[in-house]
């Protein structure tokens, strides 16, 4: 099967990365190696006139890999005026970010999954489309190529997925859709929206006013959207339980 | 001029609350209310919207910036036209010109709904990065009316990362760029704005921030972090929010069986384990119900919320 990834995105406090270690426990359990990968896109360290840790190393890995040269590298990184550029063209981070990528899994014909735990729908969105602004926006160099292959990965079948998870409310479930749109005008990425935290799913005869009309609501969007995906809400409190509980739960085949 | 600043991550309702704020201050208050954050959720009620005494502004960049490079008499160019876009690094800077150009009308009640938590640090942090940016040497050096002034030490650094760049990126690419600096550069002046704002709404003790958060969202404790840590030296008054909250909403009967019972105690858990964790940093917090049903109306209904709250003395 080759490399794998499932992009997680969706509004803050959907329940990304409860749902990411769902999936790789999903994958464990049919003996598929993943990992999660965070995917945290801060470009500058507030106080500090630095690139924050991580983000850092990560652009100097990539940046010394690419021009053959640790030490320049670092340098370039290093650099106020690089950093200074990178401050306003967050699209070198990005880069960056899709180069680790592209050497833990685009670029290997490894057997693993890789779930991605993304930023919000809108910064996911600047992201994904990084690749191919700057494949526009390059047309030569180093990086040029990088995009190309990137995006050549993007178009094989079955190898880079979109998952979105919204909440059961409007607003919400609007936003995924939105999305969802945004993503065919970039590419053709396949996504697949998840209404999360749905209480009807697998309770009824229930007695309760208050998830009577919690209900109400999940039915009326799921009617109004034509909605499949769903993934039921847990009365776990507690993020290990929660996750044990919607494996049990959740039949999607990942 | 009332000046209210709403944060907190995506989800927490932040948008719905603020904009409720709004109304409610607009029934007596000529008010404006942008909201920065990326989701165009409120075009539907900007549509519908027919209070004369609100405007509903949605933060919109890319306008920002060609109103901004018209009255320079600048072009743009295709570099400028993806910073400019949605979620990309001059976002918060040209939010504070529209705050500006907002404010500058005079409304009597100014309401800003900011981008999501880490985004929030960039926005409030604005100031620092227009001031490295625009103090950087090397940027200066780029810029070809100031390079005859440069040492050779800074020239010798330039030219070095420009080569390498070109390596990375093509050499279109770095043209492109330097033309890019020499724009911003040019815009000096109308991005310093970010500071005054800073200075005289932000750091005001009339103004307050709030913190949106709700039970259902587990990253409370990670946006008051950044909250806190972002507005240590900020005098304004800082309340935490409470949003779609289940108290006195959940009535749980005998008749009812257990799993409805664990389900139900599972959200007032997390509500009380959120207030606990609000309760060692604040002294009080507000509270504001979950609307409950499919109702187009509910942030009208939010807003009769607020007046439980009066915060000014």
């Amino acid at each position: 099967m080759s490399s794998k990834f499932y992009f997680v995105s969706g509004k803050g406090g959907v329940g990304k990365t409860v749902i990411c270690k769902v999936i790789r426990e999903k994958l464990k359990a049919k003996e598929i190696k993943s990992s999660i990968l965070q995917l945290q896109l801060n470009h500058i360290e507030d106080k500090k006139d630095e690139l924050s840790f991580n983000t850092k190393k990560i652009l100097t890995d990539y940046i010394s890999k690419k021009l053959k040269s640790k030490k320049l590298g670092s340098w370039i990184v290093d650099n106020s005026l690089f950093q200074a550029i990178t401050n306003i063209l967050p699209g070198f981070i990005f880069m960056s970010y899709w180069g680790h990528l592209y050497e833990l899994g685009i670029g290997s014909k490894k057997d693993e999954v890789f779930i991605i735990d993304g930023p919000a729908s809108g910064h996911a969105l600047s992201f994904l489309k990084a690749v191919f602004q700057y494949n526009n926006i390059f047309k030569s160099g180093i990086l040029f190529e990088d995009t190309k292959k990137i995006i050549d990965y993007f178009k094989e079948e079955n190898k880079f997925e979109v998952v979105i998870i919204s909440n059961p409310e409007e607003l919400s479930l609007e936003e995924s859709i939105d999305f969802k749109k945004s993503l065919k005008e970039i590419s053709n990425f396949k996504s697949k929206i998840y209404l999360n935290k749905l209480i009807g799913v697998e309770y009824n005869e229930l007695q309760s006013q208050y998830l009577k009309k919690k209900i109400e609501t999940e039915k009326k969007l799921i009617k109004s959207f034509k909605f499949t995906e769903s993934i039921p809400l847990s009365a776990m409190t507690k993020e290990k339980e929660i996750i044990n509980d919607l494996v049990k739960r959740i039949n999607y085949d990942f | 001029m009332i000046f209210e600043v709403f944060c907190g991550t995506g989800g927490v309702g932040k948008t719905s609350l603020s904009l409720a704020r709004a109304i409610q201050l607009a029934e007596t208050l000529e008010t404006v209310i942008l909201t920065i954050d990326p989701s165009e959720r409120l075009k539907s009620f900007i549509e519908t919207n027919n209070n004369k005494n609100l405007k509903i502004k949605i933060f919109n960049p890319e306008l920002t910036f060609k109103n901004l490079l018209k009255n320079k008499n600048k072009e743009s160019n295709r570099l400028l036209g993806i910073i400019m876009q949605k979620n990309s690094g001059m976002n918060e800077l040209l939010a504070y010109i529209e705050i500006d150009q907002l404010i500058s009308a005079g409304p009597q009640a100014f309401i800003l709904d900011t981008p999501p938590s880490k985004h929030f640090s960039d926005f409030i942090n604005i100031d620092k990065r227009v001031l490295r940016f625009y103090s950087n040497q090397m940027i200066r050096a780029l810029s070809s009316s100031k390079k005859s002034i440069l040492g050779s030490i800074i020239k010798k650094g330039v030219d070095t990362l420009l080569s390498s760049l070109k390596k990375l990126t093509g050499p279109n690419f770095v043209d492109e760029f330097l033309n890019t600096v020499e724009i911003i550069l040019d815009l000096e002046e109308e991005f310093s704005t970010a500071k005054e704002i800073k200075k005289d709404y932000f750091n005001s003790k009339g103004s307050i921030f709030y913190l949106v958060t709700n039970a259902e969202h587990s990253k409370f404790k990670e946006s008051e972090e950044i909250f806190s840590k972002e507005l240590k030296n900020i005098k304004s008054n800082k309340f935490v929010i409470i949003n779609k909250s289940s108290e006195g909403l959940i009535e749980i009967k005998k008749t009812f069986k257990q799993d409805e019972k664990n389900l139900l105690n599972s959200f007032t858990e997390k509500e009380d384990n959120l207030k606990k964790l609000i309760s060692k940093k604040y002294r009080d917090y507000l509270i504001f119900p979950e609307i409950l049903g499919h109702n187009k109306d509910y942030v009208l209904e939010l807003s009769k919320n607020w007046d439980e709250y009066e915060l000014y003395d």
